[in-house]
């Protein structure tokens, strides 16, 4: 059997881009846009200079009562619906459990919910297309039916290049 | 976040510190354990001196609770560290890393300052202080706070990317991450320093905060008997000493030079059993000397450093000028040193054929650098019949 090849450094994530402070969400669909950095560190150091992978974190999501689940896009035309973009949707925010997670007491923290999607496929398509803006990124939340009022609060979003 | 599809070893040393960007704060905790565990081993001022009637400047006790801070919190932090480096753009990553270690020091640093306030007075030294600390401890870890605050250990807080909210951000994560350590530890570390920053307290404070942080579900009752067990030792290693009978000892003050110095006293014939223990009492010095070792009888012409079995201990002189200042309410006694003699005294009397009737006791510095010169009150030879004696620590007083 001949020798398998050597291992491969475990690949390192590098943070491209992040909101700058917290975002709240409500019954309508809200956009939010943030500025997005060329690498510096290991993603641009890669030998090959690919495109690993491109993940978006939606983190510490925090709620005083329930909320619908939400949609997320990157670089939906602004006006138009989601509906008609399947092709960039990145996924959904699942908010079971939000609430419980919000609290803080004395055996959880009340770092809400935390989210990562896999976005390399959309991210390609938009550079193929020329949709991929290399400096700024617009996420887009459309939130599912609800009859009262919401108050979401996202802690951040993050871009990462791997 | 270590994202990826591929679990593997780094192969290049970039790789494993691109992957652990905490490698310089894990230098920083070493670096103070190793300077607790010297100063632990070599009898200085954090050797133990759990009732020792002389107190630390203010300065020297708040630099020893930092050092402690650094040595047995920061382990705890290496997540919160890593945590911070990954939400940190890539360029200014170790800026981040340092400005939430600064807010991570703010409360500590706060505490620390009341604590040496309360080290200036001379009941924060007896051993009932330090015992009741770590009394006060093992009840802390069923109270609510306690629970609150170690849940708050994990609390999260996104951090801007850019500019001064950045630093604003890392700084307000690492202070609320101190203020939930020190509301988890606070009463474990005042015990510790109530004890004297004794080696023994240190380590079973270390993993009584290991075991809790460290465990899914952390089993409460054994941290509480760890720490009731801290109680007890610090109640029994403190014991008072018994009366000695004094063998001889110098008549009168002294000073040493940064050279080699030898001085001769007379002694009793030394009765066999009990212990021996040589007492160097009072230095004082103005600038910091050069530590010095101290020898047995060293034979003349002899490099000490082949004769290592004659040496009885080293005068670590850190701290010595504050112990030389006066400063209420501590007086300006300066250090006192002492070291079992009782293998060394042994073996002179082998060797001479007979019981040892002068000591000579030479001063060997480890460097001979500058002018500084040492006053040293008395140094006498001690002999205890109590067997508890053969417990006590060398440690200055």
């Amino acid at each position: 059997m001949p020798p398998s090849p050597p291992e491969p450094a475990t690949p390192s994530a590098e943070l491209v881009g992040a909101t700058s402070a917290p975002i709240l969400l409500g019954r309508e669909p809200f956009d939010v846009e943030f500025e997005i950095d060329a690498p510096t560190g290991p993603a641009r150091l890669r030998a090959d200079r690919s495109l690993r992978k491109v993940y978006l974190h939606v983190t510490n999501i925090t709620s005083a009562e329930a909320a619908p689940n939400y949609l997320v896009y990157l670089n939906l035309p602004s006006g138009e619906p989601g509906e008609q973009h399947p092709e960039l949707r990145v996924g959904t925010l699942a908010m079971f459990g939000l609430r419980e997670s919000s609290r803080r007491d004395e055996r959880h923290p009340g770092n809400g919910l935390s989210f990562r999607f896999d976005v390399t496929g959309i991210v390609l398509r938009l550079v193929a297309e020329e949709h991929w803006d290399a400096k700024r990124l617009r996420v887009t939340f459309v939130p599912g039916a609800w009859e009262s009022a919401l108050a979401v609060q996202v802690g951040q979003i993050r871009l990462y290049f791997v | 976040m270590r994202t990826g599809s591929a679990w593997a070893r780094p192969r290049t040393l970039p790789d494993y510190l691109w992957q652990h960007p905490e490698w310089w704060a894990v230098v920083l905790c070493a670096s103070s354990w190793a300077v607790l565990v010297g100063l632990g081993l070599a009898g200085g001022p954090h050797a133990g001196h759990v009732h020792a009637p002389r107190t630390l400047g203010y300065g020297s006790e708040v630099l020893h609770w930092s050092l402690m801070v650094l040595a047995m919190m920061l382990p705890f932090h290496l997540e919160t560290i890593r945590e911070t480096a990954e939400i940190s753009l890539w360029r200014r990553r170790n800026r981040a890393i340092a400005s939430v270690l600064g807010g991570f020091a703010v409360p500590w640093l706060g505490l620390g300052l009341v604590v040496a306030a309360l080290r200036s007075s001379p009941l924060a030294h007896q051993r009932e202080a330090a015992s009741g600390a770590f009394v006060l401890a093992a009840c802390w870890l069923f109270t609510r706070p306690y629970a609150y605050s170690l849940a708050a250990c994990h609390r999260q807080m996104p951090l801007a990317a850019k500019g001064w909210p950045a630093y604003r951000d890392a700084l307000c994560f690492g202070a609320v991450r101190g203020a939930a350590c020190v509301g988890t530890c606070w009463p474990l570390m005042v015990a510790c320093t109530f004890a004297g920053h004794s080696l023994v307290a240190l380590g079973g404070g270390y993993m009584i905060s290991q075991a809790e942080r460290g465990a899914f579900r952390p089993r409460r009752r054994v941290s509480f008997l760890l720490t009731l067990g801290l109680a007890a030792w610090s109640l029994a290693a403190a014991q008072p000493l018994p009366e000695g009978h004094l063998m001889g000892a110098t008549s009168k003050a002294f000073s040493l030079s940064p050279r080699t110095e030898e001085l001769r006293i007379p002694i009793d014939a030394p009765t066999p059993g009990g212990r021996f223990v040589l007492r160097m009492e009072s230095l004082k010095a103005t600038e910091l000397p050069p530590a010095y070792a101290v020898y047995l009888n060293l034979p003349r012409g002899v490099n000490p450093k082949k004769r290592p079995d004659l040496r009885v201990g080293v005068l670590a002189m850190y701290g010595i000028m504050e112990a030389t200042a006066a400063r209420r309410p501590a007086p300006a006694d300066g250090l006192t040193f002492q070291f079992d003699v009782t293998t060394v005294i042994g073996q002179l009397a082998k060797e001479g054929g007979g019981p040892v009737r002068v000591l000579r006791v030479a001063f060997v510095p480890n460097h001979t650098k500058g002018a500084t010169r040492v006053t040293v009150g008395r140094v006498a030879l001690v002999h205890y019949r109590d067997p508890r004696r053969e417990g006590s620590p060398e440690r200055p007083q």
